[in-house]
């Protein structure tokens, strides 16, 4: 029961006496780190495994290097942000696709901050956000993915990015705007 | 991929590949070097703010009209490029190593940049006041060539007797009717002071090093109308007890009230006279004629 009841601070130092624990941060992040690196890349399922192998092999590799400032959340999910990244300079583009799941959380979460999707049906929103999504700069996709698909606040997201906290409020302004611009495109009637 | 496979799967990697973390001391190093290079940056940008502030300082902004035809032009002559463009480098790199420290990021690029250049600024006020400016002026003019010292660019623009300006050391002489003054190039020259107005002698009485304006007679020959200490602000007490002692050892003479020593007793003097040093020297005298040299206008 080691998992439940450890913190992820804890976990941090129990996998540096013995890499066996660390197995258990591999649980608690998996999914998460599963979920997200398909959000911001759209890769196929099967494609994805390589890039999480290497993602939670850098964790482990850096472990010591964890800052106790910032919750280790934010430092796993910078470090996948990184890892795409690396990844998709080597290949040099993104693959397009759409890969993005869509629950009524996050259509709540984007009713809730937009005012302008208010007055959209939720139906239509939750067919045609994946295609917006793709539609946007990759900056804008990806910081409107962490506010709104992982629920990330602007501290989390500044520590993630390594952006000031006044930048990211400044791209997610942007992102809405051309999310917005997106959506009249799409020939919404707002 | 189910979750088991790919925990099972990340595990055996690290087994096989015998991957362990890296040592806190990989992490330390690399934190200690960007701290480190960010605080030399740090350190040189305010050596070079303090040689502006030193170029500028010496500037003769008040005199520019006997130097040039015009404030853009002497701007041009005096400015301090290479120090501008050295300062500019090393906020940069200054803030490039602070942004990428542990919580660098979490200033905004403006913050960093106004806080590399206010830290340049206050150092450069500091070391320019300890001399340092100086030091490092003097030093690189003798170990970088091409590199023309404030002091040199200063005697250039000053000692020009053609155009009426003539720049040197006052040499004693037992004639009273002219000053033998010996200029920045060793030449000598016979100075007739008849002109000068008595103010002018509080100066000659208590600074060596002096810049006449007036009237180039002939080679050898300069009619004074105004006189005012040549001086450097911001010298380092220990380049010029340096070059006093080369002086001293090339059988020269040294001047008794040289730099700031002399200007801040003569300052002290004109206070009492409620004089203003610059007004002396802006100061026309009729029996003077014309203006003394083609670059003065009023």
């Amino acid at each position: 029961m080691v998992n439940i009841e450890k913190t992820d601070e804890e976990l941090v130092a129990l996998s540096l006496q013995n890499r066996d624990f660390f197995a258990y941060i591999v649980d608690r992040y998996e999914e998460k780190m599963f979920r997200y690196v398909r959000r911001i890349t759209n890769l196929r399922e099967e494609d994805l495994s390589d890039i999480l192998q290497d993602i939670f092999i850098k964790v482990y590799q850096n472990l010591n290097d964890y800052d106790r400032n910032l919750s280790f959340s934010s430092w796993i999910y910078r470090i996948a942000h990184n890892q795409v990244v690396d990844t998709y300079r080597k290949n040099k583009s993104r693959p397009q696709g759409n890969y993005i799941d869509v629950d009524d959380s996050v259509i709540e979460n984007f009713a809730n901050d937009f005012d302008f999707v208010k007055a959209i049906d939720n139906k239509y929103l939750k067919e045609n956000i994946k295609n917006i999504l793709d539609h946007l700069d990759e900056n804008y996709k990806e910081i409107l993915i962490l506010k709104f698909f992982e629920e990330k606040d602007y501290k989390e997201i500044s520590d993630i990015l390594k952006k000031p906290m006044g930048t990211v409020a400044t791209l997610i302004n942007r992102a809405k705007k051309q999310f917005k611009e997106e959506l009249e495109k799409s020939k919404i009637n707002l | 991929m189910k979750k088991e496979d790919l925990k099972n799967k990340i595990l055996d990697v690290i087994r096989e590949k015998e991957i362990s973390p890296k040592p806190k001391w990989h992490f330390l190093v690399k934190d200690y070097s960007v701290w480190f290079f960010g605080i030399v940056s740090v350190l040189i940008g305010g050596v070079a703010s303090s040689v502006v502030i030193f170029v500028l300082i010496n500037g003769d902004w008040m005199s520019y009209r006997f130097l040039s035809d015009s404030l853009l032009e002497h701007t041009i002559k005096v400015a301090p490029y290479y120090w501008l463009l050295f300062l500019g480098i090393f906020i940069l790199v200054a803030d490039y190593n602070f942004k990428n420290t542990k919580e660098g990021y979490r200033y905004s690029v403006p913050k960093i940049v106004g806080l590399s250049i206010l830290t340049s600024i206050i150092l450069g006020l500091i070391f320019y006041s300890v001399g340092l400016a100086h030091i490092t002026d003097y030093a690189l003019s003798n170990r970088l060539p091409g590199y023309h010292r404030l002091n040199d660019i200063k005697k250039e623009m000053w000692n020009n007797p053609e155009t009426g300006l003539l720049a040197g050391t006052v040499i004693p002489s037992e004639r009273s009717d002219v000053l033998i003054v010996e200029d920045f190039d060793g030449n000598r020259w016979e100075v007739s002071i008849s002109n000068l107005m008595p103010m002018h002698f509080i100066i000659l009485d208590n600074v060596e090093r002096v810049v006449f304006s007036g009237k180039f007679i002939d080679e050898g020959h300069f009619e004074a109308c105004a006189v005012k200490p040549w001086e450097l602000k911001g010298e380092s007490p220990y380049i010029r007890e340096k070059m006093f002692e080369q002086m001293e050892q090339s059988g020269m003479h040294i001047p008794s009230n040289y730099g700031s020593v002399g200007g801040g007793m003569m300052r002290r003097g004109l206070q009492d006279e409620n004089l203003d040093e610059r007004n002396i020297f802006w100061m026309r005298i009729n029996n003077c004629g014309s203006p003394a040299g083609p670059k003065i206008t009023n």
